[in-house]
């Protein structure tokens, strides 16, 4: 497994252990009957520092593991393998984001609109971190 | 019937005296798991590192890359 698998594999865990505890505290706001938006950006704020602080630690963790396999720079087939699995995440992006700005024609809240586009986006990037994984692990030996 | 692309860097390799997977890969720039994935058929290189690869070994292109019946 090269070091940009290993990371992708970081990238996609901690996107959706994060967000989905995101989602999660937001549905509960909202049952509760507080879909307030300050609250939700605040809610975003600890997510945004976790997957940063996640990102941090476990690259590190792992260049320190192997070391001789720890670079920033990629090779033609990881270039390759990201160009494809961008070109389609991009299509998800596109189709999502249409669906949540057109939901906003039925009379959705800003709680509703904003959250649903930030799932898009999660979406979209989830999509291209599986992708990924999935032509990474195709091509091994 | 389809025809695609086999090569000979196995071979190149081992009269290369046993050469490993890693050394060639370093000395035309990509990693260990690309030079597998090229060797093994399931990821074709572009034209450059083709030409490193034969290059590499003192080859011709079509020496080490065929393009044959599947």
């Amino acid at each position: 497994m090269t070091f940009h698998e290993k990371s992708r594999w970081i990238a996609l865990l901690a996107n959706l252990a994060a967000w989905s505890w995101y989602f999660v505290a937001v549905a509960r706001l909202h049952a509760a009957g507080v879909p307030n938006v300050p609250y939700m950006i605040a809610m975003m704020l600890p997510v945004i520092v976790a997957i940063t602080v996640i990102h941090i630690v476990a690259h590190v963790a792992v260049a320190l593991w192997k070391p001789g396999e720890a670079r920033s720079e990629t090779d033609e087939r990881e270039q390759a393998i990201a160009r494809r699995a961008a070109s389609i995440a991009y299509n998800v992006l596109a189709v999502g984001l249409v669906l949540a700005v057109g939901a906003t024609l039925f009379n959705w809240t800003a709680f509703f609109a904003v959250n649903a586009v930030m799932l898009v986006f999660i979406l979209a990037e989830s999509v291209r971190y599986t992708l990924e994984i999935v032509a990474y692990r195709r091509m091994a030996a | 019937m389809a025809k695609r692309l086999t090569n000979a860097i196995r071979t190149l390799r081992f009269h290369a005296g046993e050469m490993t997977q890693a050394e060639l890969g370093e000395k035309i720039g990509v990693t260990r798991q690309t030079v597998a994935a090229i060797e093994q058929g399931k990821y074709s290189p572009t034209l450059e590192t083709a030409f490193r690869i034969a290059d590499v070994f003192g080859v011709r292109l079509d020496e080490a890359f065929q393009w044959e019946e599947g």
